[in-house]
């Protein structure tokens, strides 16, 4: 680089960071300011650089970035200062995106073992090997997809699959981080999605973490409120979790519970609420109804109606003494907590994430956060309300809203309601009958049937895994997924950009586009729908999933399968220009001279009104840095998102007079439901034999398996390898010392793994902590697959384990 | 050769300005504007190592409340020193698979970790 260039680039990275200083030194204008998304914002003219806005690549925060291109390659990353999630800021991942498109180990060609090696295939043999395989066995064929899924991506495979082939067999991963959030809004709102934003983090008093860590996994949205402090403002955080994190560090309170006991606390609290009569009465008279399960050892999405005395009754037991034996928590504390939420004057943000919903009782759970809001009035005002938060981009954008899960069709629609079911054969044309009234097999069921021996239970015997890594992700590993490796008749397709741990198993792989080197649109934490086009090439013969999945549909449709025709006898992609000349999507050399994104959710965009979920129209996307649905028309060309959804003045389906009004309500009459859902225990609890409880998850540096940030350099050096966190005291009883290597093990498996004594975050005596990226440390071959009985999803935070010092180590 | 945009949250005490005089003599770093407790900054640095280790030196110096980057240019940065340390990457790209787990890679990480 010349001097004078880097001079030059130098001034840039300067005048972006006193733009950055300059665009966030007023909070309170901040707070209320909305993105203008048609101003110039000045990016840094560095010469033969083109830039373009995209969201960033990894987490549910859904930062936007300014991607600088040049000579067809990302050379720059900035962040993008007219979006309104990070204001110009990104954090140590979101400013390394650019470089998880260029890992030396790209896929570039379709590979396909034969004699247990792979071999270079072409694409036409590789759709052909798709399309044949499943034409032989349409219903045991299942899609296992993701929550990085494109919404194109995700409403495509399930068209595909549940309108074409009739079969229900997708489900994402989202699976096993977001869907006991899914059940706990159903169950709460009767509609899924928050109801609040990121605007409340700017004007709130108090933030509760229940079991989050946002310090490491929303970097950006810790850093409003860490913000916020560092211009004298007081913002109350109080942490609440089973191990200190860099969250702790930030908390000005501090609860330790056992693990399980989020079951307990938030009873606890709701108990003294209703007992100091300091519950919002008129919030809750106008608002909201009362619901338990007729059987509590048959928990249930929706339960049955109770009378407010009945809840009382049931809460009755819930005492600060029980409640703090429970949890481990001082009865002082239990009442801090209740004292709070009593307040009127204070506004509280509640912020979860996987340490509720990775929980066998995570959709009660999510319900009792949303009752301790809802009961005391602490719901649907700025900074006053509960906001769950997504791992993956597009976890809420497509995984939910698209209807990619097992039981469901886009839209908030289920596949068990027939009137739903004829709504989509409308809007697809296709046939009257033709969708399956069946769910197919959630995620945990799915891979079981795949890895189980031929027999009653073989019900899937092909799976195609779009955009993800369940070779690292599921739990329970050897069962749920390296048992593949003894069942010669299953055959597992991959697409993916790197090699993983799942194409390590993989009978056939598909080389895949990632980020930027495809159109796309991801949908947040907070509704915000967000749409990018493709800025550089994907090396080598790398394509669009979505192109795949209907290069497959369309080779089906000439192998004759019937479902991939529509009701006239078109293919069901089957899309036309202005002349009605056909596009033929299907062959690559056309897919890019169209815009198929644009095509595929303009088709998909009517699917979300039924839930007044309306997506914005996707040339309004282009200008915006994503919109916030519902987004409406307010005047001919003008398009509106809603910040707060339900509350008359934001939400434009409330009506006028009613203040709040739950339109999706269970209960039919506007009401949101207060739950009463009793404590259990845990499925597993340390014994004996296995001491320790172990709780896994994630770290700052690395995005989920680690498949993309572990091949970026700085990211991958600054955190090179997974490790176990052991409080110091349990270290020096085992004879473990900082750095050794110790043997864990669980019923299910063994490992050993690097002591880390005094590291980052801190577990309390008895517990243990390993994070899940590093694929050559596979916790997940230890992790247990019990999962809740409504979301269905497993709960990796708590199983019983034994430590000791790997005999490697014995002197 | 990174280029990083910063912008740097520093307490507002002693501390925060004992940081800011830090950075100030650290010729890796150029100071621009500041406002109130924030101040922009860049970054520039020779290698990726370089990079991060200033990173993390900017990161726990007392008085460092918050980093935001705001900015990168890597056009010349190579990641051929970095090989994932995966399982799958060495199968398909015939590595030796024995330094996988090795115990010396992992302890060097908790051990560069707690410098
Ligand atoms: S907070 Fe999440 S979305 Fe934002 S830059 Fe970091 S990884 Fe990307």
């Amino acid at each position: 680089m010349t001097l004078q260039r880097r001079q030059f680039i130098k001034a840039s990275a300067m005048a972006a960071a006193g733009a950055a200083l300059a665009a966030n030194s007023d909070t309170s204008a901040k707070a209320e300011r909305a993105v203008d998304p048609t101003s110039k914002s000045p990016l840094p003219a560095i010469s033969d650089v083109k830039w373009d806005k995209a969201p960033c690549r990894f987490c549910g925060t859904g930062c936007h970035v300014q991607v600088g291109v040049k000579d067809n390659k990302v050379v720059a990353i900035a962040g993008d200062r007219q979006a309104d999630v990070n204001k110009g800021l990104l954090c140590v991942k979101g400013y390394h995106v650019g470089l998880a498109l260029y890992g030396k180990d790209r896929l570039t060609k379709p590979l396909l073992r034969r004699n247990g090696k792979l071999v270079e295939i072409t694409w036409e043999e590789a759709i052909d090997t798709v399309a044949k395989r499943i034409l032989k066995s349409p219903k045991t064929f299942a899609i296992y997809g993701s929550g990085q899924w494109t919404v194109p991506e995700g409403y495509a495979a399930q068209k595909f699959i549940k309108g074409g082939l009739a079969n229900n067999n997708i489900d994402p991963n989202a699976r096993l981080c977001m869907a006991s959030a899914v059940t706990g809004f159903i169950g709460s709102f009767g509609v899924d999605e928050p109801a609040s934003c990121y605007d409340d983090l700017d004007v709130c008093d108090t933030v509760i973490t229940w079991g989050n860590n946002p310090a490491e996994m929303h970097p950006i949205l810790f850093s409003r409120i860490i913000d916020r402090r560092s211009r004298g403002q007081k913002v109350t955080l109080i942490d609440i979790g089973t191990r200190k994190t860099r969250t702790t560090q930030y908390a000005d309170h501090y609860f330790e519970m056992l693990p399980q006991a989020d079951l307990a606390l938030t009873n606890g609290i709701a108990h003294l609420l209703i007992k100091n009569n300091t519950y919002d009465k008129s919030f809750v008279e106008k608002y909201c109804n009362f619901r338990a399960d007729a059987d509590e050892s048959k928990p249930s999405l929706k339960g049955a109606s109770i009378t407010f005395e009945r809840y009382k009754e049931k809460i009755a037991p819930y005492t600060p003494e029980y409640v703090s034996k429970l949890s481990g928590i001082s009865v002082e504390k239990i009442k801090f907590l209740a004292e709070l939420f009593a307040d009127p004057k204070q506004k509280i943000v509640s912020l979860w994430c996987m340490g509720v919903n990775q929980h066998t009782r995570g959709t009660a759970v999510n319900n009792l956060i949303h009752t301790i809001h809802l009961l005391s009035g602490h719901f649907g005002k700025p900074g006053d309300g509960p906001q769950s938060l997504t791992g993956q981009p597009a976890a809420c954008g497509t995984a939910r809203e698209v209807g990619t899960l097992a039981h469901a069709l886009p839209g908030g629609r289920l596949v068990a309601k027939p009137e739903h079911r004829a709504q989509c054969e409308k809007l697809w044309k296709l046939p009257a009958g033709r969708l399956n009234p069946k769910p197919g097999t959630h995620t945990v069921l799915m891979w079981e049937k795949f890895c189980t021996p031929k027999g009653a239970e073989k019900n899937v015997d092909t799976i195609w895994v779009q955009v993800t890594n369940p070779g690292q992700t599921l739990p329970n590993a050897h069962k749920l997924f390296l048992n593949k490796k003894k069942q010669n008749d299953r055959f597992l397709i991959v697409s993916d950009v790197y090699p993983t741990a799942t194409t390590e198993l993989a009978d056939l792989i598909l080389p895949a586009a990632m980020w930027v080197e495809k159109n796309g649109i991801y949908g947040n934490s907070e509704r915000r729908t967000q749409q990018w086009f493709k800025m550089v090439d994907p090396p080598g013969d790398a394509r669009d999933d979505c192109w795949m999945t209907i290069a497959v549909a369309h080779r089906l449709h000439e192998l004759g399968h019937p479902g991939m025709k529509d009701k006239d006898g078109q293919f069901i992609f089957d899309y036309r220009d202005a002349n009605n000349n056909p596009l033929d999507i299907w062959k690559w050399e056309n897919y890019y001279k169209t815009n198929v994104d644009r095509l595929l959710y303009e088709e998909y965009r009517p699917f979300t009104h039924m839930k007044h979920k309306n997506v914005a129209p996707y040339d309004e996307l282009v200008k915006a840095r994503g919109l916030r649905w519902p987004v409406v028309e307010t005047k001919p060309g003008k398009w509106t998102e809603t910040r707060w959804r339900f509350t008359e003045g934001y939400d434009p389906f409330v009506q006028k007079g009613k203040g709040m009004q739950f339109y999706h309500s269970v209960s039919d009459d506007d009401r949101a439901l207060i739950w009463f859902r009793p404590y259990t225990k845990p499925p597993e609890v340390p014994d004996k034999e296995f001491p320790f409880w172990l709780c896994t998850g994630r770290v700052v540096e690395h995005w989920h398996t680690g498949s993309m940030t572990r091949r970026i350099p700085q990211l991958q050096r600054a955190m090179p390898s997974a490790y176990i966190e052991i409080h110091p005291d349990d270290a020096s009883s085992l004879g473990i010392a900082n750095g050794n290597t110790v043997t864990l093990e669980t019923p299910r498996g063994k490992l050993n793994l690097p002591a880390w004594v005094n590291g980052r975050g801190h577990p309390p005596r008895g517990s243990l902590f390993v994070p899940f990226f590093d694929e050559s440390l596979p916790i997940n071959e230890l992790t247990l697959d019990a999962h809740c009985p409504i979301s269905k999803q497993p709960d990796y935070k708590k199983c019983a384990a034994r430590i000791s010092l790997a005999s490697s180590e014995a002197k | 050769m990174p280029i990083s945009g910063l912008v740097i949250t520093l307490q507002q005490n002693e501390s925060g300005q004992s940081a800011l005089a830090r950075i100030q003599s650290t010729p890796t770093f150029e100071i621009g504007k500041r406002d109130g407790a924030r101040l922009a900054a860049v970054l520039e640095t020779k290698t990726p190592k370089q990079d991060k280790h200033c990173w993390n030196w900017l990161n726990q110096l007392p008085g460092v409340l918050f980093v935001d980057v705001v900015f990168i240019h890597f056009d010349e940065e190579n990641d051929a020193d970095t090989k994932p340390n995966c399982l799958t990457h060495k199968i398909l790209n015939k590595l030796d698979s024995s330094e996988l787990h090795s115990p010396s890679i992992q302890t060097n990480h908790i051990l560069a970790s707690k410098d």
